[in-house]
Parts: structure tokens; C-alpha cells; sequence
């Protein structure tokens, strides 16, 4: 399993992660991507919905920490794109020791 | 298990990376797999008494600092001008040079940089 953080909410950040992780399915991981603090806007509806909803229909899993995302007015689920999931930074340590691969975007 | 040494290297003004770096660090901890801190670069100013204006910053800082333990590279504090003395006594950061550094990152699976 390959695990991507993202931290920033920067336009780069949301082309790498979408990238890498679009590129390491196509090799067939299983991917999950961990949006901590504030690049959890860049799992906002009406952002990348479509993109990030292929990689969720591809297996791939979109973590957002509920604490990052809930400092910035993102209260539920249904203010992210479909699939993504409330997560948290004990998971995220969880992931961490569960991946096979850990790659800090920023 | 996850293996990890974290390295600050931000400035204070950039609080946010220090915060995001120092809540991980809180997390592991919390799990009970504390990691190796290791501030270096600009991240040696975050050690100066005063550094962060947000106590809830300080508070991380002092969490981290008692429970898993935190180092601070010599060449760092060199490069920037700051004595030892000059940082938070009550951070207790243990001086580190750069062959330590290397034994320290050589102990870990993976190191992550902020």
C-alpha cells in the first residue's frame, strides 16, 4: 500500500496528489491519500470533484482529518467530495505503520 | 509500528508546518510510538524562549519535549547566530552535530521533514 500526505491547499499539492496517486494505481497499489490540515480544502465540493471521485471508484481512499477539517468550516461529509472520509491523525499513524510506502507531499 | 524521526526545520513564521509536524509527533506519542524530533536549519529559532506568541503552540512544543524528548543540531545554531543558552531551558534540548544526526537518521525506517 502507497500513502500520500498532503498538507498544503496549494494547486501544485492538488495536481501531485492527484497525479502519483492516479500513476500508482495504474501499477496496481492500493492507495490511500491523508489530507491533513489545510489541503482538506482541496477536498471541498466543486474543486476537483470529478477527479478525486475517479480515484475513490478506483479503490483509492480519501482521508480527511475531521480536526483540520472542522477548524475550516467543514463540518460533515457532505461538505467533501463523494467518497472522501472523516478520518484522523491516529489513523493516519495506523496507515503509517500498515504502508508499505509513506510520501509527505506538503 | 511506525519507525519515524521528524525534522523541523521551519521557522516560527511559518507556525503551521511547526504545528503540523508537532501534532504528529502528539499523535505517535499517543499511540505510544514516540518519535525522534529533531529541529535543524530555521526550525532552531522555534526553540528560542518566547519563539511562538500562541501558547497552544508552546504547549506542543513542551508536550514533545516531555514525553518523546527533542534535539537541536549544533551546526544550526551556529549557522543562525543563537547560543544554546539562549533557547527555552525548559524545552531540555539535547545538542546534536551532524555525524549524531546521521547515527540518529541511520536508527529510523523513515524520516519526514517539515
Amino acid at each position: 500500500m502507497v500513502l500520500f500526505v498532503a498538507s498544503t491547499e496549494s494547486r501544485a499539492t492538488q495536481e501531485t496528489v492527484i497525479g502519483l496517486a492516479t500513476a500508482s494505481l495504474d501499477r496496481g497499489h492500493d492507495v490511500s491519500v491523508f489530507f491533513n490540515e489545510r489541503s482538506v480544502r482541496l477536498l471541498k465540493v466543486g474543486t476537483k470533484d470529478e477527479e478525486f471521485k475517479g480515484l475513490v471508484e478506483r479503490g483509492a481512499r480519501l482521508l480527511a482529518c475531521r480536526t483540520s477539517a472542522m477548524g475550516l468550516g467543514l463540518k460533515s461529509l457532505e461538505d467533501l467530495v463523494g467518497g472522501a472520509e472523516m478520518s484522523s491523525l491516529g489513523e493516519l499513524v495506523d496507515l503509517m505503520g500498515d504502508s508499505d510506502r509513506v510520501l509527505f507531499v506538503g | 509500528m511506525v519507525d519515524l524521526m521528524i525534522i523541523i526545520r521551519s521557522k516560527p513564521t511559518d507556525a503551521f508546518r511547526v504545528v503540523e509536524a508537532l501534532r504528529l509527533s502528539a499523535a505517535m506519542l499517543g499511540m505510544d510510538q514516540p518519535p525522534s524530533i529533531v529541529f535543524l536549519d530555521g526550525g532552531v529559532e522555534c526553540l528560542r524562549e518566547g519563539a511562538f506568541d500562541d501558547p497552544v503552540i508552546h504547549d506542543f512544543l513542551r508536550a514533545a519535549a516531555d514525553l518523546a524528548g527533542i534535539h537541536v543540531l549544533s551546526e544550526s545554531l551556529e549557522e543562525h547566530g543563537i547560543m544554546y543558552e539562549e533557547l527555552d531551558p525548559s524545552l531540555g534540548a539535547a545538542p546534536l552535530g551532524l555525524d549524531g544526526l546521521a547515527g540518529l537518521i541511520s536508527k529510523h525506517d523513515s524520516v519526514v521533514a517539515f
